[in-house]
């Protein structure tokens, strides 16, 4: 493994075994990788990381190196594959945890028990190792087996009561991203306990709930969960989006999010044209006069975002402090030219699916910066490199243990 | 049992709204002493209160309310904005365009491990504050800056709240309702705890590189770049086949039925997600094997997927007169994946948090005693807890001044004069 590269990264002295599939606990590890983290993947022989069968899928075609989730996901790290349940599977995984520093799964609660894998196991064989564990509620309590996806993690621990619209049932956020922040949660936490291991060596483990990361992290969750606290109000969804001139209206080439509410003067002047008014705002009161006003402003507000385009309306609401922004959709995103100039795109020569274009850094670290080392494993692409290489079985032994069906 | 990891990191947070002061209480949770530095000469909407005065809007603006529905006196020290993410830190008072503060911060930075802010970029600009000069007086400092869309670039210095930055991250336009235009969709938003986490995330992994080499670093986290990422399959989906996704509503590209569904009483829903034929099954005999479940072009996920639409009204038709919560547990013991859509009260209550000591009891002077969402993570050898509540604005000058950076007496009572040091707002802040 090119250890070179990874040095000149911030964490390029941490060393993860990643027992994580799917979403949560992949994104955690990529995160790892992306900042020099030596990562090594271990799938399921034959079948692999069930996110190798989540869409999108290169021109829709069904592929276990195909699938953009997976590649998106699993970028930076090497991939092996083990089958944990053979008896010289877990004893290879034991020769394993002796090299690494973090171990990060996202079996569900107890799965690692019933394959012998419990902390006190492995780090006995490690000590001070620091072992992450992702669940969808806990590793304990009574729905530590209740079975979860992403809605429903965000119908019980996030404030899905409040998205939608009143008179409608409660809609989910798009795509998964609730479990990609559990994974950066999760990512977090396994470096404090990583940087305190440089301290005292002590190792730990963590237990992430996806339920508690939605129920602590979501600020309008957190908002309304300590407004009950103090008042015992409940919240649901609202009648219309947001509140009066804060909303998402229709313009010239798509929709635009408007918060106009206390910079009322603010845009009144900007569609007049006229100097953006200084001091204090004015606060519009919800009488129903005022509202009268409102809604004839609304009309005008309309007619002038009607005529312009979503950049032009946004450069013009800047100027005037009047907090707007385009709604891109997954084109508008990768055309962006701030997106573009600041280099958020990184292409990737990714095996079987070619060149592609993915969403790079999240952070920009001035002294040890992100890298892309190498694109997303193919299933058991570095078996080799890791059981001769870095644990010295013979070629003979590998096919052997091919033979076996361990790996 | 021991140290909480980041024991004897010290934190200048400079923070405002809630993406920064989120990052702040993840570091200050697990140890790190965080020291807000807070203007009382500007008053930074949505961080202590969302306005300088109280206003009531009615039960819908659920950041701008008190205990009890009364700002009562120093109503900062009581609004619900700032008691989300204030516990474990410490406050103390200085303004920094002025040169004895710039004094102040320079000689607390000179003792500090990291710096955070999340203005918008020219900020720091106008104050004269460069990454360099807080060099100077610490060389391996680590300073984090957490913009909404970088340090650089032709948004940089753009203004953004958590709904904006989710929208021009491409976010808004996949979530809500398949069957409405966006205008219709919801308010509930993500970026803010993306570039939170994110923070966090470098923060740590600067400390760790710090612990390592001695060097310390400048952080850039563009906020709406990180959210980028969580939308990484409908990016991936139009790189790959110049596809552009729209919402899918409460549905999955891969698991069918999935949906929410109506309850017995007032706004009560339950979800079921549904991916394998297995979980099919148990659903079909929890409900008694009705009829129309027995299509066998309901038999494979691919046939629900184009009959979902179906499936919801006859899953909506049954979930009507039950209970969302009695109703996931008879569905779980079955193997199948439900829950109910919480309220505030139902999740308080809720037996899992419970058993697991999830909200903490607090008891704050200005605000009384109530429960919080408490620690985002469990560490089994570093049981962890709020150590104490959010700090009233200035609460801890006399500490920091005096005993931290050695300030004389005289010199605090002419920071004090000068309107520096203090609990309140002036009175004519507008």
């Amino acid at each position: 493994m090119n250890t070179n590269l990874a040095n000149s990264q911030a964490l390029g002295r941490v060393k993860v075994l990643d027992l994580t599939h799917y979403v949560a606990g992949p994104f955690c590890t990529r995160l790892l990788a992306d900042y020099g983290a030596e990562v090594i993947k271990v799938e399921r022989p034959g079948q692999g990381d069930p996110g190798r069968r989540m869409g999108p899928f290169l021109r829709d075609h069904p592929h276990a190196e195909k699938s953009g989730a997976f590649l998106h996901l699993n970028h930076n790290k090497v991939g092996i594959t083990l089958n944990l349940k053979a008896a010289a599977g877990a004893r290879i995984f034991g020769e394993l945890v002796k090299w690494a520093d973090v171990v990060v799964e996202n079996f569900r609660p107890g799965v690692m028990d019933r394959l012998g894998l419990t902390y006190s196991r492995l780090t006995r064989l490690k000590p001070g190792l620091v072992m992450t564990s992702i669940s969808n509620f806990g590793q304990t309590g009574p729905y530590r087996d209740y079975k979860a996806t992403e809605i429903i993690e965000y119908a019980i621990g996030g404030p899905m009561l409040f998205t939608g619209t009143s008179g409608r049932e409660p809609v989910k956020l798009g795509a998964n991203v609730g479990l990609f922040l559990a994974g950066q949660m999760a990512a977090v936490a396994t470096l404090m306990a990583v940087y305190r291991n440089q301290r005292d060596a002590r190792g730990d483990h963590i237990d992430i709930s996806i339920m508690e990361t939605q129920a602590g992290s979501v600020d309008r969750q957190t908002a309304m969960l300590v407004n009950h606290q103090y008042t015992g109000n409940r919240f649901s969804r609202l009648e219309t989006q947001g509140s009066y001139l804060g909303t998402i209206y229709p313009c010239k080439d798509g929709y635009i999010d408007v918060r106009a509410r206390e910079r009322m003067p603010r845009l009144i002047a900007m569609m007049d044209g006229a100097e953006p008014l200084r001091g204090p705002l004015a606060v519009v009161s919800e009488t129903s006069e005022d509202r009268v006003k409102v809604e004839a402003l609304e009309r005008r507000l309309l007619d002038w975002l009607s005529q312009r385009t979503q950049r032009e309306i946004w450069a013009k609401t800047q100027e005037h402090r009047v907090l707007t922004a385009p709604l891109y959709d997954s084109s508008g995103v990768l055309e962006d030219p701030h997106f573009r100039i600041r280099g958020l795109w990184t292409k990737v020569e990714s095996g079987d699916s070619g060149l592609l274009e993915y969403p790079g850094r999240q952070i920009l670290m001035g002294a040890t910066p992100w890298r892309v080392r190498r694109p997303a494993p193919t299933l058991g692409q570095h078996n080799t490199d890791i059981y001769c290489g870095l644990l010295g079985y013979s070629p003979s032994d590998l096919s052997r243990l091919r033979q076996m069906d361990v790996i | 049992m021991g140290n909480l990891p980041l024991e004897g990191v010290r934190v200048v947070d400079q923070t405002l709204v809630w993406v920064g002061p989120f990052c702040a209480q993840l570091l200050a949770d697990w140890g790190a002493e965080v020291i807000r530095v807070e203007p009382l000469q500007v008053f930074q909407p949505m961080t202590r209160a969302p306005g300088v005065r109280p206003i009531k809007r009615g039960i819908t603006d659920y950041t701008n309310d008190y205990p009890g529905g009364d700002p009562g006196d120093r109503h900062w020290n009581r609004n619900v904005l700032f008691q989300l993410h204030g516990r474990n830190k410490l406050s103390m008072t200085s303004n920094l365009p002025n040169p004895d503060c710039m004094e102040t911060f320079l000689r607390l930075v000179s003792i500090s491990d990291v710096v955070i802010e999340n203005n918008v970029p020219q900020t720091y600009d106008k104050l004269g504050v460069t990454y360099g000069m807080l060099k100077e007086v610490r060389p391996d400092v680590i300073l984090a800056r957490v913009p909404a869309f970088g340090l650089s670039g032709p948004y940089a210095n753009y203004r953004a709240f958590g709904s904006h930055m989710e929208s021009v991250a491409g976010h808004t336009w996949i979530r809500g309702y398949r069957d409405a235009p966006p205008y219709t969709k919801g308010t509930t938003y993500l970026s803010d705890a993306i570039g939170g986490v994110t923070a966090a995330f470098a923060i740590v992994a600067a400390l760790y590189h710090r612990r390592n080499t001695g060097e310390g670093q400048l952080i850039e986290v563009p906020t709406a770049e990180a959210t980028v990422s969580y939308v990484g399959e409908a990016i991936m989906d139009y790189v790959m086949n110049r596809r552009v996704q729209g919402p899918l509503g409460n549905g999955h590209p891969s698991r069918a039925p999935q949906g929410c569904y109506p309850c017995k009483g007032r706004d009560n829903w339950l979800v079921i997600s549904i991916g394998t034929d297995e979980e099919w099954e148990s659903l079909r005999q929890v409900m008694g094997d009705p009829e129309w479940a027995r299509d066998p072009a309901l038999a494979t996920v691919l046939g629900r997927y184009r009959l979902q639409d179906e499936i919801d009204s006859h899953l909506a038709e049954w979930t009507t007169d039950r209970d969302h919560i009695q109703l996931m547990h008879l569905l779980q013991a079955n193997g199948v994946p439900a829950a109910p859509v919480y309220d505030q009260g139902e999740l308080f209550a809720d037996p899992q948090m419970r058993s697991r000591g999830y909200f903490e009891e607090l008891t704050q002077p200005a605000t009384g005693t109530h429960l919080y969402p408490g620690m985002m993570w469990k560490m089994a050898e570093t049981p962890n807890r709020i150590r104490f509540p959010s700090p009233m604005l200035g609460e801890h000058n006399e500490w920091a001044y005096k005993e931290l950076l050695g300030t004389t007496e005289q010199e605090y009572r002419r920071l004090e004069d000068a309107g520096h040091i203090g609990m309140d707002y002036p009175d004519n802040l507008g």
